[in-house]
């Protein structure tokens, strides 16, 4: 499979890459978490980002839905974060946010946690994300 | 207590409790993996949720054309 292409279970090039089994499971459960959480998608991208943000971007536009989406990507060989939100996430989603989620993945991946670091920013994205309640829009659910 | 008593009860005892310590100090990082090194060199993985859930308050119109900028937003940030 082509590198950045998603398959079905939301997992690429899964036998190149360093992460074991289990925690690969982990982030695809925590990307699904987040999506329950606040209705948007999720992607997290562990890999070189060349072009720094372009390549995130490029990354996002990927993603199914990407107006509606949310990238984490990282890359550690230049120990750089960049968090890409969709059109549609912006009112939910601020940069400023965003940065918050960031400081919390920059302490835990300074602290060498890949996985540690990602699931803090993704799950502080969806918690920031979530929008409030809407009668007869999400009641019963 | 003879003198071989005395090795064991002063230096042995002493020596394999401070490796027991040592072991359990060092033995979460051992377990510990995805670690974020400088020195990753593996391929690019990447994750993804389905799609969003739809949300009644977007126009139709915003909901076709993959023309437009679908990224809206974002930060980097280095470690």
């Amino acid at each position: 499979m082509p590198a950045g292409d998603v398959d079905p279970y939301g997992v690429t090039d899964a036998d190149v890459s360093p992460l074991s089994e289990a925690q690969r499971a982990d982030l695809l459960r925590l990307v699904r978490k987040a999506r329950s959480i606040c209705g948007y998608g999720f992607g997290v991208y562990v890999g070189p980002l060349p072009d720094g943000r372009d390549s995130a971007v490029t990354q996002h536009a990927l993603l199914p839905d990407a107006g509606s989406a949310v990238l984490v990507a990282v890359d550690p060989a230049s120990r750089s974060i960049e968090i890409v939100t969709g059109v549609n996430t912006v009112s939910a989603l601020d940069n400023r946010a965003c940065e918050f989620a960031a400081l919390a993945m920059k302490s835990c991946f300074a602290a060498d946690d890949l996985v540690g670091g990602l699931r803090e920013g993704v799950t502080l994205l969806a918690h920031h994300s979530r929008h409030p309640m809407v009668m007869h829009l999400d009641e019963p659910s | 207590m003879n003198p071989v008593q005395s090795l064991f009860v002063f230096v042995g005892i002493p020596v394999a409790f401070a490796i027991v310590v040592a072991i359990a100090v060092y033995a979460s990082s051992w377990t510990r993996s995805g670690r974020a090194s400088a020195d990753y060199e593996a391929g690019p993985f990447l994750v993804a949720s389905d799609v969003a859930v739809p949300d009644p308050s977007r126009l139709p119109s915003e909901l076709a054309g993959p023309s437009v900028p679908v990224a809206g937003g974002g930060v980097s940030a280095r470690w």
